[in-house]
């Protein structure tokens, strides 16, 4: 919560400085977490991995050079796939399109834009649900009423339902992914944005702006959204790894991120027809699936408690 | 404490405290909350623990029922409870020792009953559990106990749930059940700051009745004088986790021998002092973090008559001979407080003689507000039942000079509030017409122009939600001033650092964020935002109520050099009366939404006056220990605002109903009656009835 900054509406120098000073005061409150800090360790040595295998990986990860389906050796560290491809690197290389990388068609061609699909899917379901959750809750009225019934009722399908209804009618493709996940995660993001309105508006520093008869989206925007983002911001941390489920399970149904680029899911899917030969090319996808959210996980819960624990 | 009792001081104490320390560990080490804390209560006395907050008063409470929590202990001294020590029990027999023997009353009855049991199985459960009682007999006992403590249909109010009884009748069931057991120490932890004057009375006057009665010793926290001054019987005066002062409540107002405790009673307005007379003396400086306590005397950074000795040596709590007073100061016996002069670094407002009324720049006649109330009936959801209303401001009609000051009191929910935010524009009116220097103010703010959103500006009770956490003190001030273009753009910086010197904060406070403040310092900067468009009328939602009694006088006399400067006019709601009366010209007391009686301050505050005026002049605290108070309690509770009594609103409740000579009369609209000098009362009784009322109060 303390790291983020209100930046531009300060004289630059000062704003420098207590930028610094809260970005340590940030830092500080995750290391004090034993939980949080393992978890942000975790994320950080994925993320480290997706950086390095930009630009280096043992083997070319599309290549089709080894002996098909071999356990852990020498060569391959962790094993060829039922292609004979390399999984260290096909691994490494999976972790671009969750964390780096979004490839965007242009025209017959594709060009990557910054940022994964797990991220880009996030921030589309913050941007989305914390527009809608604040509007509702700060109208509140048939506002309300109307937009928390269109939200509760989309919470009401099954995700699952949801990702195929999309996915079928728009195609296979990254934006479509992102897409999906926008959807499936805003209802939530809504209902606690709106939960934290609910309180926030009743503040006497809402009344002293409205007083001054200011705007409605200058209310919500700049009274309300700076003190709702702490919740906002752990939450979001959660749902990154919901959203690296999601393109696990969707790789898994063959309705994820299109090849040929190696992502998780996808190879979990297409390794199980030899999980009992050979286990490996399963195993390990499954596992960089599972320690990656795990440590999301651990990181947002870490920060919850301290957050908690700092404000009292 | 008027009736003098005889306590027995040669048996042992109930509760002797000797040198107690609390410590908590937080990150980084630990904080020693209270420090060298000694004093005894016996069989039958009233102990109070004064102070301001944040000097642990309730850190002692809880170091004897060993509530500190996961991170608290007791690091030195003892607890001694009727000769056993209280520091060394653990586990079942602390739990024993509690349940049975000592009992304790918070501040929020709501807090300290089960919302989902019925109030009779909780009270049940008190004498089941220690006492091994039957269901019938415990259920006898109970309710034997609440009749004790008067409340109404004993037998009802145990088949019912908290939230089906008012404040004040919870906070009974909750010293009910704390005296079930008979316990030998009573400890109350402001039991009364959470309610209304009138019910706050009430609740007082049971305490006092129910010491005499059960000879129970009780230990009373509060933070208000006025309260210490009526129902307790020796005081102890806690400053930065120390008792600096502690002797009989009459020796304390009288003569009180610390520094602190004289700049204490020099910080709060006596009831019938006023602003044009006389001055509030905040005392300088802040309390010292518990980290950050001076070596020396703990008071000695704030103290005007701070020596060098003070500085280095720490004073001993030692008694002043001849008296029954103890002190923890150097020299009290060389310190007269009939010589005090305020140091030359406090600013203080030069009382000024009230000016000519002038003008009136607000004009309010019949003005009414009504919520509409939506029930859950299926009529209702399809909107075929008959509507219903909340009258929250009823037939408002009054007129407020140009720079003066109109206070508004009542009990809460008695629609002060809704009225103010009706004139301000957060809500628009319902019904009447509503004028500001000729603008029509009944609508929204919405559908008003700019300039006269600009003119009508507002300050908040809540320090802590004042101001918004997220950005530094000078963008909270520039926003008002960039979008009312009060200054040129260059120059909106100059204009902050000018409000934030008039409020008596340096520039360094720019870049602050409103948690590195204390609680007076956000206040100021709450003022500074609502001055930044320089506003004609500045409407106060009880801002000092908030706020300790030393920060409360600072910010009353920034207040009023600010008017003076400025010739603002100021709405001033306020729940204690005394702080009307200093800070007010003009007085409106309000009572279920409608204005009873209106009128220069000093008129509202001697005969004739409303009979609710009277009743609630009666309950009032006043921190003077040898007043003497006519004693008018109302009784029931305020009906409900859906559907008010007819005619006279107060005509359930009023005291005086028996001196009409036909009281059925009541039930039709009275008629305001003119008392000289503007001042109205909207009442069935004749002027010459009212005026030949004894004065509540005399001294």
């Amino acid at each position: 919560m303390a790291t983020t900054t209100v930046e531009g509406l300060k004289s630059a120098a000062s704003a420098r400085a207590t930028f610094w000073a809260r970005l340590r005061q940030g830092l500080g409150i995750v290391f004090e977490s034993r939980v949080a800090t393992v978890g942000l360790a975790i994320a950080l040595f994925w993320l480290l991995i997706a950086f390095v295998s930009l630009f280096w990986t043992p083997y070319p990860p599309n290549a089709q050079m080894f002996g098909q389906n071999l356990p852990p050796n020498s060569v391959n560290w962790l094993g060829t796939d039922h292609m004979g491809r390399d999984l260290v690197s096909r691994l490494m290389a999976g972790t671009q399109v969750i964390l780096l990388k979004t490839r965007v068609p242009v025209g017959d061609k594709t060009i990557p834009i910054p940022v994964g699909v797990a991220l880009w899917g996030v921030i589309g379901s913050l941007a989305f649900g914390t527009l809608l959750g604040v509007n509702a809750a700060y109208r509140g009225g048939t506002t309300d009423q109307v937009s928390m019934q269109v939200l509760d009722a989309l919470i009401a399908f099954p995700q699952i339902v949801l990702y195929l209804v999309v996915i079928s009618a728009l195609g296979q493709g990254d934006l479509v992914v992102i897409l999906a996940i926008t959807v499936t995660g805003a209802p939530g993001v809504a209902r606690l944005a709106r939960s934290l309105t609910l309180d926030i508006k009743t503040r006497d520093y809402v009344r002293a702006a409205e007083t001054r008869g200011e705007s409605k989206w200058f209310i919500m925007l700049r009274e309300i959204l700076p003190n709702a983002r702490g919740p906002l911001l752990v939450d979001a941390m959660l749902r990154v790894g919901y959203a690296i489920f999601a393109i696990g399970t969707l790789g898994f149904l063959g309705i994820g991120l299109p090849p040929p680029d190696p992502d998780w899911g996808s190879m979990v899917n297409e390794a199980r027809r030899y999980i009992f030969s050979s286990p490996w090319s399963v195993i390990w996808p499954s596992l960089a699936i599972a320690s990656l959210v795990i440590s999301l996980n651990l990181f947002a819960d870490g920060l919850r408690e301290e957050l908690a624990r700092y404000q009292k | 404490m008027t009736d003098l009792q005889v306590i027995d001081r040669s048996a042992p104490p109930v509760l002797k405290i000797e040198d107690l320390a609390v410590a908590y560990k937080v990150r980084g080490g630990e904080i020693e909350a209270v420090q060298n804390v000694s004093f005894e209560i016996h069989r039958g006395e009233s102990h109070g623990i004064v102070g301001e907050s944040g000097c642990g008063k309730s850190t002692v409470a809880w170091a004897i029922v060993n509530f500190l929590g996961e991170n608290g202990y007791v690091k030195r001294g003892s607890i001694k409870f009727q000769g056993q020590d209280l520091v060394e029990k653990r586990g079942e027999e602390l739990r024993k020792l509690r349940g049975d023997q000592i009992a304790m009353v918070y501040q929020d009855p709501m807090q300290a009953l089960n919302p989902s049991m019925k109030l009779g199985d909780q009270l049940k459960e008190v004498l089941k559990v220690h006492r091994g009682l039957s269901d019938e007999e415990a259920h006898q006992r109970s309710v034997d106990m609440l009749g004790r403590v008067y409340m109404p249909d004993p037998e009802n109010v145990m088949e019912r749930y908290p939230h089906q009884i008012s404040g004040g009748q919870q906070q009974r069931v909750v010293i009910a059940m704390a005296l079930l057991n008979n316990p030998a120490l009573l400890i109350m932890d402001e039991p009364t700051t959470a309610l209304d004057v009138t019910v706050e009375a009430a609740v007082l006057d049971l305490i006092s009745e129910l010491r005499r009665d059960f000879d129970t010793a009780i230990m009373y926290i509060t933070h208000n004088m006025g309260v210490v001054a009526r129902v307790t019987s020796t005081v102890g005066v806690m400053y930065a986790g120390e008792m600096v002062e502690r002797g009989p409540v009459q020796e304390i107002f009288a003569r009180p021998q610390h520094p602190y405790t004289q700049g204490l009673l020099r910080a709060i307005p006596r009831l019938g002092t006023e602003k044009s007379t006389s001055v509030l003396y905040p005392i300088r400086g802040r309390v010292p973090p518990p980290d950050q306590r001076p070596s020396g005397c703990i008071f000695s950074p704030r103290c005007d008559y701070v020596r060098e000795r003070c500085r280095v040596e720490r004073p001993l709590l030692r008694q002043i001979q001849g008296t029954n007073m103890q002190v923890r100061c150097h020299f009290s016996e060389e310190i007269d407080p009939a010589q005090w002069r305020p140091s030359e670094d406090i600013e203080l407002p030069v009382p000024q003689q009230a000016g000519k009324a002038s003008e009136p720049i607000l004009e309010l006649q019949g003005l009414r507000k009504y919520y509409e109330v939506h029930g859950n009936t299926l009529k209702d959801v399809l909107g075929l039942g008959q509507k219903r209303y909340v009258k929250a401001v009823e037939d408002a009609t009054f007129s407020v000079p140009k720079g003066k000051t109109l206070g508004i009191v009542g009990e809460s929910g008695c629609g002060k509030s809704t009225l103010i935010k009706t004139i301000v524009g957060l809500e628009s009116a319902t019904d009447g017409k509503g004028r500001y220097l000729g603008f029509d103010i009944t609508q929204n703010i919405s559908k008003r122009d700019l300039g006269l959103i600009k003119e009508l500006q507002m300050v908040f009770q809540n320090p802590d939600s004042t101001m918004n956490p997220s950005y530094p003190v000078g963008v909270q001030i520039e926003r008002p001033l960039r979008r009312f273009k009060t200054v040129p753009k260059d120059q909106v910086r100059a204009e902050v650092v000018r409000l934030l010197n008039a409020m008596r904060l340096s520039e360094a406070y720019y870049d602050r964020l409103p948690r590195q403040l204390s609680g007076g310092e956000k206040q100021r900067v709450g003022i500074a935002r609502a001055l930044a468009s320089h506003p004609d009328l500045v409407l106060c939602d009880e801002p000092v109520s908030a706020l300790d009694v030393s920060v409360q006088a600072a910010i009353l006399n920034l207040l009023i050099d600010l008017q003076q400067e400025f010739n603002t006019t100021l709405l001033f709601i306020a729940h204690d009366l005394s702080v009307v009366r200093f800070f007010s010209d003009y007085v409106a007391v309000m009572y279920l939404g409608q204005v009873m009686d209106i009128g220069p301050a000093e008129a509202i505050y001697l005969p004739p006056y409303h009979p609710y005026t009277e009743a609630l002049l009666s309950a009032v605290p006043i921190p003077d220990p040898t007043a003497q108070q006519k004693r008018i309690r109302l009784e029931g509770t305020v009906p409900s605002a859906i559907n008010p009594p007819s005619g006279c609103r107060f005509h359930t409740r009023c005291p005086r109903r028996a001196l009409l000579p036909d009281p059925s009369i009541c039930t039709t609209t009275p008629p305001w009656r003119e008392a000289g000098n503007g001042h109205r009362i909207f009442c069935h009784h004749t002027i010459e009835t009212l005026r030949n009322l004894d004065p509540v109060i005399t001294t």
